[in-house]
């Protein structure tokens, strides 16, 4: 206990103060979409056409209601939840297949490299709105279809990302000789290589979680959005963008939701990003690596910022 | 009638020509923005009183719409929506126009007449001409008809017309006489839409040039495209008398808290699809102003499909609707809550007969036993209706119901494809005829292959052929009660509203009346000088 | 130099081959029909129906579609518009250079934003002046662009009035058409009426847009000028007592590389990202055609408008990379399969 609450302290230094209140936001966050039923203190889902745009602080409705008369902070609260479990499952699934496609590409290089690489342009060259429009044109709506949507706009980051890392440490000593050891392909590529690009993964991970939860919102003023039963963030942001004249809370108070928790999570990848990078703080990395690659400085970090957050 | 080819976009355009007029405009832009005081930096945006020059009548008139302006030949698909029917109307003129009580009343056609049931004389206003100079008589009207009918062409309302239509003639130079191939109450309102084009112009240039540069005989001339915007220039010599404006722009501002932005800043006159929310919001140098609309909103569930295959099911679903309280409480009161398949304006609108009530008890007892899983579809643009009838629905016992918003057009083939279990949508009754509804929903002889809910009855197949038989309106309003009330058993639709169109106004527009249909009348609008 | 420019066009082949591959797939397997929505709720019969898509071709074999349309495509042709009567490649030609404006004016404020506060973030590191720059940064990233722009208007247009609202130029005010970026013509023709207004018209889906990149740029060049103030050479130059104005001269020149890479992609993703922007201020752009074109189902217009975005993505990535080879002389050599 005593020990895990030191280790608790060294990381919270590492982190430094701004990444260490991120982290604790981001927890508060899951936890708040963990709990979300019993935390909402009215019926999400509830109508009151009589009650309509109430402003904060009216009666029960602490943010006051929505078009619909619906409390305001109770959708906020399991919004949480549905906003979350999209861009995390997009997040987790891309980065997934991101990663597998970037350290095979860029471990065997040659054709199989220049296939999937042009593959690689011609989804980053289709702009992203639209493939995601499509794609849910041809799937429809609801939650899962725009995961998906998600997903086929997402992985190339990774790749890209996986692909550059891994090109640069194949020809790396401590590769070679796991190599010239008889150490199996896979094996390589797993035990070895992505070890060694955890940390630019990390960071661009929890940038992509930010911007996947403002595309998920972008998604829905356009039109695209799920389950109109489920409140996510996005959707309430939309459905509030035409009363922003006249009704501000509507729009700006999930606003602030995406904005505090992308603002949290990119705090948390900046800290992670200084965290990881040993060149930053003189660090030297913990004992949770393996000597051989201990022994080889990180690669210096790839650009995180390859995808828009203007979608 | 047409809605819309949804949002909009740039039009491709050319700027140039008509340099003097532009310059005329900047010029008294440029003046009247720097008399304007603090307003807005940007002379354009100094808006409806900077630009009347000062005086008094004349100036520029720019009207935000909703939606993009498409095709300017009104023979080509797509016909547009009522933002591009409404700048064609500027252009061209049409034999009857309907007025805003929806009856036909003269236009280029002075009178008419019916000799019989089959037979159509129009007198023509004499010595109109089209501002290219070519004079508009019963000839012109002729081929303007025989345009429509030509199978080879396929214009945009071929089979309409062709289904009704037996000849036209050119009796003398201001008759025209149409026979029909039965009794046809539709033909007004067909040629209500039917806008004028010059015959030599036109077989001169072609669709195509004529579409880029259209000519007609309306109060208004096309002047240019310049992106989203059109630009309209008064017609000196209008045959019905000179309008005051000096032009009318029309600009497409498809997101509507940009295009109340655009009003309120003053770089627009006029805006319409205010939703109600906003209308109230409108205050100082812009009001709303409002005129019955002749949409119906409905929900719709498809008679093939359980759970609303039984039409216990069905009725109970209309039970627990309360349309009062979506329009007193969702629409702020714009609008008619709908007891019946249409709306008060409307021919064949009964009433004299209950139609659908509220009555969640009774909804309750047939509603708790439904255990199918439900799906309400609809469309982006009406999803908020949408979750108001689903939480009502929820309220009067409905389990295992959800609202799925789906793609437009993917929504649209789902419709026509009488694939959804249940979807709110809407249609446009602009004709003011229930028989506009029945023959696209509810009739089973129809030839456009849509399916919606599936819905078909020989009993109704048979009401609804009495009621084309027969073009007096008060006797087809008798022979619309059966039919009403076999909606209201049937219940294949909830209907739940017709709401209000509500415009948004600068308070330096004058002498312009909102129209149920989207029509712009602005021969007799004036700007306010600054 | 000049084979590395060969391959690269040749990839640029194929990727657009790929890109309309996917998109005529997608339109094909996606629900809706462009006949039913020329028609929309007008009475028109099955024959009609017919005889337009017929007309369209739209019933033939799917890789016949595919076929013609690419044969056509390599003419110039992309087809006509089913709704709005045009060539294709005419409404795109306008729409295109919309967006163009829009992406340079962004890309300007961008830089003008971005560029200072990395700057001052990098040098102050950890200061106050750098969490402030920081959260500026998280600031334009986290904030979606629709909420901005909104309240942008709602502030700037409605309150203040200073500036405009909707599309390129006053109306009444006519710009001649050269090269159909508006400022640029305005500027051209000595217009000055047309260019004060296209301005104005350009501020506040420039700035709306231009957050976002500007935030994204901070933090990129931040972390490279970090990266690189900490590095020898630079202590060296410090050393030898050259001003603080040089020593950033010397940081930036160094850490441009990286950043011109992303600002390559940032520009593709600009020309499809800003569909949102376009939509809010009714700026008549690309994005906002390709998107109306793909709720009205109007083939032509979509495929045309993807491909023509996705070429100008692989190009511009094309020119970067080689600014990129320019600027930092270790990419000519190795790095091989990079590219």
């Amino acid at each position: 206990m005593k020990s895990m609450m030191k280790r608790l302290g060294t990381t919270w230094t590492r982190l430094g103060n701004a990444g260490g209140i991120a982290a604790v936001f981001c927890l508060l966050v899951v936890l708040v979409a963990l709990l979300a039923p019993f935390l909402a203190p009215l019926d999400p889902d509830r109508q009151d056409l009589a009650a309509r745009l109430l402003p904060p602080f009216s009666g029960d409705h602490i943010f006051g209601t929505d078009s619909l008369g619906r409390d305001i902070l109770s959708r906020l609260i399991v919004g949480t939840r549905a906003s979350l479990v999209v861009a995390f499952t997009a997040v987790a699934i891309s980065l997934v297949i991101g990663v597998g496609i970037g350290l095979v590409s860029g471990y065997f290089g040659g054709k199989l490299d220049a296939v999937l690489m042009r593959f690689v342009d011609a989804f980053l060259a289709f702009p992203f709105l639209l493939l995601a429009i499509t794609i849910i044109a041809i799937l429809g709506p609801g939650t899962r279809n725009i995961i998906i949507a998600l997903i086929v706009s997402e992985w190339v980051v990774y790749v890209r990302l996986v692909r550059g890392e891994t090109l640069s440490l194949r020809e790396r000593e401590f590769i070679m000789s796991a190599r010239m050891l008889g150490v199996s392909k896979p094996a390589i590529m797993i035990k070895h290589i992505l070890p060694n690009i955890y940390g630019p993964i990390l960071v661009v991970s929890t940038l992509e979680l930010g911007i996947v939860i403002v595309t998920e919102a972008s998604l829905s003023f356009l039109g695209l959005g799920g389950n109109a039963s489920t409140a996510t963030w996005g959707a309430m942001l939309a459905d509030g963008r035409s009363h922003l004249s006249t009704a501000w809370w509507l729009a700006t108070i999930p606003g602030l939701a995406i904005f505090l928790v992308v603002l949290a999570v990119n705090m948390l990848g900046d800290a992670l990003r200084d965290y990881t990078d040993p060149r930053m703080k003189g660090y030297r990395r913990g004992g949770e690596m393996p000597a051989t690659e201990t022994a080889e400085p990180a690669p210096p970090m790839e650009l995180p910022a390859v995808e828009s957050a203007i979608r | 009638m047409v809605r819309s080819m949804r949002k909009n976009s740039r039009i491709g355009a050319r700027r140039g020509a008509t340099v003097a007029t532009a310059a005329a405009v900047v010029l008294s832009l440029v003046l009247a923005g720097c008399g304007g005081g603090n307003k807005a930096a940007d002379p354009t945006s100094a808006g409806g009183s900077g630009a009347a020059p000062a005086g008094g009548a004349g100036g520029q008139l720019v009207v935000g719409v909703s939606d993009q302006i498409l095709n300017l030949d009104p023979g080509l698909a797509p016909t547009g929506g009522r933002e591009t029917i409404a700048v064609r109307n500027l252009i061209f003129d049409t034999l009857v126009l309907q007025g805003n009580d929806l009856k036909p009343v003269a236009r280029l056609a002075d009178s008419w007449t019916n000799p019989d049931d089959k037979t159509w004389i129009f007198k023509l206003h004499s010595g109109v001409t089209f501002t290219n100079g070519e004079p508009f008589n019963a000839e012109v009207a002729k081929y303007n008809v025989d345009r429509v009918l030509d199978p080879a062409l396929k214009l945009s309302y071929f089979s309409q017309l062709s289904s009704i239509v037996e000849s036209v003639e050119a009796t003398d130079a201001n008759t025209l006489t149409i026979k029909t191939k039965g009794a046809s109450p539709g033909l007004l309102t067909i040629l209500a839409y039917m806008q004028m084009v010059p015959e030599k112009n036109m077989k001169e240039v072609g669709d195509e040039a004529f579409n880029k540069a259209p000519i007609g005989t309306g109060s208004f001339k096309f002047d240019k495209r310049v992106g989203d915007q059109v630009y309209l220039t008064r017609n000196d010599d209008y045959w019905a008398g000179k309008p005051k404006l000096d032009g009318v722009v029309f600009q497409t501002i498809p997101e509507v808290s940009s295009r109340i932005a655009a009003l309120q800043s003053g770089s627009i006159q006029i805006a319409n699809q205010i939703p109600p929310d906003l209308a109230t919001s409108l205050s100082g140098n812009v009001k709303s102003v409002t005129v019955p609309g002749t949409r119906i909103f409905f929900l719709a569930m498809n008679v093939q499909a359980a759970p609303f295959d039984d039409p216990a099911v069905r009725r109970a679903m209309a039970d627990a609707i309360d349309q009062q309280s979506i329009v007193k409480n969702l629409y702020a009161g714009e609008g008619e809550a709908l007891n019946q398949v249409g709306y008060p304006a409307m021919l064949g609108y009964q009433k004299d007969i209950k139609g659908f009530t509220y009555n969640p008890d009774a909804a309750r007892k047939v509603l708790e036993t439904v255990t199918t899983p439900i799906v309400i579809d609809v469309g982006q643009s009406d999803s908020t209706l949408a979750q108001a009838i689903y939480g009502q629905l929820e309220a009067a016992g409905l389990k295992n119901a959800t609202v799925r918003i789906v793609e437009d057009s993917a929504f649209s083939a789902e419709k026509e494809g009488g694939t959804a279990q249940a979807y709110v949508g809407s249609w446009g009754v602009a004709e003011g005829d229930l028989d506009a509804v029945l023959i696209r929903h509810f009739w089973s002889g129809r030839s456009d292959t849509s399916k919606y809910t599936n819905y078909s009855s020989p009993e109704m197949d048979k009401l609804i052929k009495a009621e084309q038989a027969i073009v007096d309106p008060a006797k087809r309003s008798e022979l619309f009660k059966p039919i009403a009330e076999l909606l209201i058993a049937d219940a294949p639709w909830v209907p739940i509203i017709t709401p209000n169109e509500i415009y948004g106004v600068s308070t330096s527009v004058s002498g312009w009346e909102p129209s149920p249909i989207g029509l712009f009348q602005l021969k007799d609008t004036t700007l306010a000088g600054s | 130099m000049v084979r590395l420019i060969a391959v690269r066009l040749m990839h640029t082949v194929v990727v657009t081959l790929i890109v309309s591959l996917i998109v005529f797939a997608l339109l094909h397997f996606a629900p809706g029909d462009p006949v039913s929505n020329v028609y929309g709720e007008q009475n028109v019969d099955a024959a009609q129906r017919a005889a337009l898509r017929l007309k369209l071709g739209l019933d033939d074999p799917i890789w016949l579609q595919y076929f013609s349309f690419i044969s056509h495509a390599v003419r110039g042709d992309l087809g006509v518009s089913i709704f709005q009567q045009q060539p294709v490649t005419t409404l795109i030609g306008p729409a295109l250079m919309a967006t163009l404006e829009l992406t340079i004016a962004s890309l300007i404020v961008s830089i003008a934003i971005g560029l200072p506060v990395a700057i001052i973030s990098a040098l102050k590191q950890n200061s106050i002046y750098d969490r402030a720059g920081s959260f500026f940064a998280l600031f334009g990233i986290s904030m979606p662009s629709f909420w901005l722009g909104i309240v942008l208007i709602l502030i700037m247009s409605v309150h203040l009035g200073v500036l405009p609202v909707e599309g390129r130029v006053g109306t009444g005010i006519s710009i001649d058409y050269i090269t159909g970026i508006n400022t640029l013509d305005a500027l051209l023709t000595g217009n000055w009426e047309g260019l004060w207004s296209a301005l104005l018209h350009l501020v506040l889906p420039a700035v709306t847009l231009g957050m976002a990149i500007a935030a994204t740029l901070a933090r990129v060049l931040r972390s490279s000028l970090i990266d690189i103030k900490n590095q020898e050479f630079i202590e060296a130059l410090r050393a030898r007592g050259l001003s603080q104005a040089t020593v950033v001269r010397h940081m930036l020149r160094n850490a441009f590389p990286p950043t011109v890479i992303m600002v390559g992609i940032k520009i593709g993703s600009l020309l499809g990202g800003a569909i949102v922007i376009e939509v809010v201020f009714s700026w008549p752009g690309l994005g906002r055609l390709i998107v109306t074109a793909i709720s009205a189902r109007d083939y032509p217009l979509i495929e045309g408008g993807v491909l023509v975005m996705a070429v100008l993505f692989v190009l511009v990535n094309l020119v970067t990379d080689l600014v990129h080879g320019v600027l930092d002389p270790r990419i000519r050599e190795g790095k091989r399969s990079g590219v």
